[in-house]
């Protein structure tokens, strides 16, 4: 299997799917928040712990983060690069907060090393969000890897020539069309954009109704190769199942604003 | 169906805690000003 190219710009800090979003929303709101509050905040007051202890989790937060970022970056060693990298700018961000937030703790009624600090969090956010990019980056390719082998698949059950090559060619078909079925699923269900969701579930429903239309076509194919119909039954299907899988890829991998179907709108 | 099966976690959901645990510390850490401000509003001229 060659190297799988992924088509994304990792600087490009789109979120595309629920969950990222859902990681990030609350940690955006919350900086912003506080970052813009004027007076004090009515919260409880009294029970924070010292300075110096609270300047010591986060750095130790930061750590636990880059150490998950660095284990998935060593599973994945075709995305390995690119989430080594958003590792590293989280370290660096993460040194910086560190310095501002032990000034801070040292000297905690100053404004001054506050508004550092809290432009310090503001590049943490920053650098946190594209790994977190990244991450699902990572789950797209992981959902190609398992495009690939279906294609792969599918190239065996074509060029089958004798019905045992076509059986076991299908066998190994059925475990990887599952696999893909499986992660498209949970991917149209994390997508953000409604349009790529339903073309999703639409490729899936395809998959699902045509598996085993290929198999009886391509049978009847391998059988009776002479017979002109039986080629077109089988490419047919097989169209159909290949168009659902470019589908599933084509999603995964899109970017920006999804375009409206020319039978959209008012009819 | 959004449900996600948990014994194979995504890459995403791997990261989800990690960077909601930095994010309270951050926060709390931000928070802190508050308290520092009722000290030097308590202090007597």
């Amino acid at each position: 299997m060659g190297s799988l190219q992924i088509k994304w710009d990792p600087k490009n800090l789109e979120i595309r799917t629920k969950s990222v979003e859902k990681t990030l929303e609350p940690l955006v709101t919350q900086v912003t928040t506080l970052v813009s509050q004027k007076g004090p905040s009515k919260k409880k007051k009294g029970r924070s712990k010292k300075a110096h202890v609270l300047s010591a989790a986060v750095q130790k937060a930061t750590e636990n983060f880059i150490n998950s970022g660095v284990e998935i970056a060593n599973e994945n060693p075709e995305v390995c690069n690119e989430m080594l990298a958003a590792v590293d700018d989280v370290r660096k961000t993460g040194d910086i907060m560190g310095q501002a937030s032990s000034e801070f703790a040292e000297d905690p009624c100053s404004s001054m090393k506050r508004g550092a600090m809290v432009r310090a969090a503001r590049s943490l956010l920053s650098s946190v969000t594209r790994l977190l990019v990244i991450a699902d980056m990572v789950d797209v390719h992981l959902l190609l890897k398992s495009l690939r082998l279906v294609e792969d698949d599918l190239d065996r059950i074509r060029n089958a020539s004798s019905q045992q090559e076509l059986l076991s060619s299908f066998k190994d078909f059925g475990r990887s069309v599952v696999e893909l079925t499986d992660l498209a699923g949970r991917r149209q269900a994390d997508l953000k954009d409604a349009r790529r969701r339903d073309d999703l579930a639409a490729a899936r429903a395809t998959l699902k109704k045509n598996s085993m239309m290929l198999l009886t076509t391509s049978k009847a194919y391998v059988r009776h190769p002479e017979l002109a119909a039986a080629k077109a039954n089988r490419d047919y299907v097989m169209k159909e199942v290949c168009d659902a899988v470019n589908t599933i890829g084509g999603v995964a991998q899109a970017t920006g604003q999804s375009e409206a179907h020319p039978y959209e709108g008012v009819g | 169906s959004t449900q996600l099966d948990p014994t194979q976690p995504t890459a995403v959901q791997r990261l989800s805690e990690p960077s909601q645990m930095l994010k309270h510390a951050v926060v709390n850490l931000i928070n802190y000003q508050d308290d520092a401000d009722l000290a030097t509003r308590a202090i007597p001229e």
